[in-house]
């Protein structure tokens, strides 16, 4: 088979799936509009993750030009004081994983196969619109490779393409220091990017005030979360929604969304749920943990709580005591399982302030997640010691294993009951 | 209102009653737990390392050959039970606020406290190469209460001069800054009466322009010498005031030991015990103030929660 041959053959694969691609959407947007919840103030969220991530719309969106994000180590606000919209790349199709399977691992997180099938489809929708830049912190094994992936899979995405390293230890004062210099690194390439040669630290201060702002509404919608009012389908599509607009926007239609959470919808037993990320459109277990009937109070999910670090408490205003401070809540307060000294990411679950909240823990793996596959392990004997109930999920993105994960809910559902 | 702003209010209430009390013939005695310096004209009360060292020389006056008098051992029962009472009416004070009295009543360490606002109004960035030898300099405040407490009673044993009564207010900062602010401005000025004084008054400018260069480049610079927060910690088990952490609850985002004026680490690395009170600690709660964790710090007086860190309150802006 020739060039010209190949091409062709791709461009008709592209073309089947970006039609079954946008019809996944489609279903899911369906599905989430049909729910008897659903109330016109979440409407701006689902429109948002069905518009899809064409850098073109969310560039007119928030007036701001957008830089691709691989993981949430790189600190937002600088990205928005460089007038950046950082844009977490989160991959949730099944079909998309199409176009990248071949070329790739047989045994690889399928979020990241779909981020890069989304990727052609992406590039293919949107007559070859990029990214202005990549930014990737070094977190699992698969975002170290991603850029290697990328042109493995044929994805042409050309633009500057920014590596962090990120230090796996967080506690020793050394990993903070370097951190920090990726920060600066990170600060210079942003500069260089958009040709802005210094920034005033009141605008970093202001960024950072926009965030803290941000974050205390979305501490809102967690308590009412906390509370069983907010129903995880609902939470997780607003903050899968969190890098589609501009943050202020966003915020202000969280506030507007928050009294709509008055009502406990179902009396199921309480539950935590940790693990891998989930992205729409594949709300595959959300759907299945609610029909299972368990309310899901908590989670620790980079996709959902997690989307982006708490409060960052500073009283240095000099620009070095800003991205310190940036740098440390980036680092040391993420509760991501890639890092090595990560024991305090347990007692996110087992707090005596939360530990009331829920009777058992759930914990989702996508296959081919390592991080979180290893982690479940020591999690597991230490939740059991506790005497916490625990179930593992391994699922992938595909729908044929619904059925068997929906009765081993169930089944742990009657455990907690009894 | 937040509890920084309730301290930063507190901490000026304190200061205007401290420093110019004695206008309106307010006294609150020789036994304050922090710099209301006695040299402000104007002072309501004696800070109480000034009364320890004076009790401590007079205790030793009848031991020395040059005194003589119809009664020697007058000075020994009256500095005895000035020593006595001002002791016990300290050692209340301090279990009832304990570290507190730096963080929100000492009129010097509000004066840090600009000095620090200042420096952050002008974006200038907080010296990280003292952090780097806090633990051999905060050896310091324990060899100056050293200093404080033997030296006047060598002087009073006449071994040393009569100046010596005073070791440590003759060289602390404080006697130099505070009374500008009533107006007197003749501790800056060189005394030349004796030799020892002139070397005490040459001391006492060095160290003061080093602690003002000192305080401007690092938070609470001088706490980290201050003798006081020394005789603070021997109190350490009694005080009212705890600061408590659920280790559990704690994520470890480092916000308390960023935050914290003493760069204390307790709070942060500690992963077992309750008791958080760094010995550092001035109790300004800002720590708890900053944790996002929900319940992970929490200020206690006695059994009682009187506020706790909150994932909420942490996100106010």
């Amino acid at each position: 088979m020739n060039i010209g041959q190949q091409e062709n053959r791709q461009g008709r694969l592209i073309k089947k799936i970006f039609d079954r691609f946008t019809d996944e959407a489609a279903q899911e947007v369906n599905l989430l509009k049909s729910r008897p919840d659903f109330r016109p103030e979440l409407e701006y969220f689902v429109d948002l993750l069905a518009a899809g991530r064409d850098p073109a719309t969310i560039a007119n969106r928030t007036g701001r030009k957008v830089v691709a994000l691989m993981c949430l180590q790189a600190p937002l606000e600088l990205f928005h004081v460089y007038g950046l919209q950082p844009f977490k790349i989160f991959g949730g199709t099944m079909v998309a994983q199409r176009l990248s399977a071949p070329q790739l691992p047989a045994i690889m997180c399928p979020m990241l196969r779909s981020a890069l099938g989304e990727l052609h489809l992406d590039l293919a929708g949107r007559n070859g619109e990029k990214f202005l830049a990549w930014v990737a912190p070094t977190t699992c094994d698969w975002v170290v490779k991603i850029k290697d992936m990328m042109e493995v899979c044929g994805v042409k995405e050309d633009p500057p393409f920014h590596r962090l390293e990120l230090p796996h230890l967080k506690d020793r004062d050394e990993s903070q220091e370097r951190w920090l210099e990726e920060i600066y690194l990170l600060k210079t390439f942003l500069s260089e990017l958009t040709g802005i040669k210094k920034i005033k630290r009141q605008d970093l201060a202001n960024s950072m005030r926009l965030y803290q702002k941000t974050w205390h509404v979305f501490s809102r919608l967690i308590d009412l979360k906390r509370q069983g009012f907010a129903p995880l389908v609902w939470f997780m599509v607003i903050t899968n929604s969190f890098f589609f607009d501009d943050v202020e926007k966003w915020s202000a239609a969280v506030e507007k969304a928050l009294p709509l959470f008055t009502e406990r919808p179902k009396n199921g037993p309480n539950v935590f749920l940790a693990g891998s990320p989930i992205f729409f459109p594949n709300l595959k277990m959300l759907h299945l943990l609610e029909e299972a009937g368990l309310n899901v109070v908590m989670d620790d999910l980079c996709s959902s709580e997690r989307i982006f670090p708490g409060a960052v408490f500073c009283d240095d205003l000099s620009e070095h005591g800003l991205l310190k401070a940036l740098a440390q809540r980036y680092h040391q307060g993420c509760l991501c399982p890639t890092f090595s000294d990560n024991d305090r990411r347990i007692n996110n679950i087992i707090a005596p302030a939360h530990k009331d909240l829920y009777q058992g823990v759930v914990f989702h793996v996508l296959k081919g997640c390592h991080p979180f596959d290893l982690e479940s392990l020591t999690l597991e004997s230490r939740l059991k010691d506790l005497g916490f109930k625990f179930i593992k999920l391994e699922t992938d993105y595909t729908s044929e294993d619904s059925q068997t994960l929906l009765t081993r809910l169930e089944a742990y559902r009657s455990s907690l009951v009894n | 209102m937040t509890v920084t702003k309730l301290r930063y209010i507190t901490q000026h209430v304190a200061f205007l009653l401290f420093t110019y009390g004695g206008f309106f013939r307010i006294n609150l005695g020789q036994s304050i737990p922090c710099l209301s310096c006695p040299f402000i004209y104007s002072c309501t009360g004696f800070c109480y390392l000034m009364m320890l060292q004076r009790a401590l020389g007079l205790m030793f006056l009848p031991l020395n050959a040059a005194f003589g008098g119809p009664d020697p051992w007058f000075a020994v029962r009256e500095a005895g039970g000035q020593l006595l009472i001002g002791l016990l009416i300290f050692s209340i004070l301090v279990v009832i606020l304990g570290k507190s009295w730096c963080g929100w009543l000492c009129p010097f360490g509000l004066i840090q406290d600009w000095i620090t606002r200042l420096r952050r109004k002008l974006g200038i960035r907080e010296s990280e190469i003292i952090l780097k030898k806090k633990e051999k300099l905060t050896v310091i405040k324990y060899i100056l209460l050293a200093y404080l407490i033997i030296m006047p009673i060598l002087a009073g044993l006449g071994v040393l001069p009569f100046d010596f009564i005073l070791a440590f207010c003759n060289i602390c900062p404080a006697k130099a800054l505070m009374p500008l602010f009533a107006g007197d401005a003749q501790y800056i000025a060189l005394d030349t009466s004796t030799r020892v004084a002139l070397g005490f008054s040459l001391a006492l400018l060095a160290i003061t322009a080093s602690m003002l260069i000192g305080m401007f480049f690092k938070d609470r610079f001088f706490c980290l010498f201050c003798p006081m927060l020394a005789l603070l910690n021997f109190y350490k088990k009694l005080y009212v005031l705890k600061l408590a952490k659920e280790p559990l609850a704690c994520h470890g985002c480092g916000n308390c030991r960023r935050t914290c004026s003493m760069d204390n680490e307790t709070v942060y690395r500690e992963r077992v015990k309750s008791d958080v009170y760094d010995t550092d600690c001035m109790g300004c709660f800002k720590c708890v103030e900053g944790c996002a964790a929900d319940k992970s710090l929490q200020v206690k007086v006695g059994p009682l929660k009187v506020f706790t860190s909150s994932r909420r309150y942490a996100s106010r802006v």
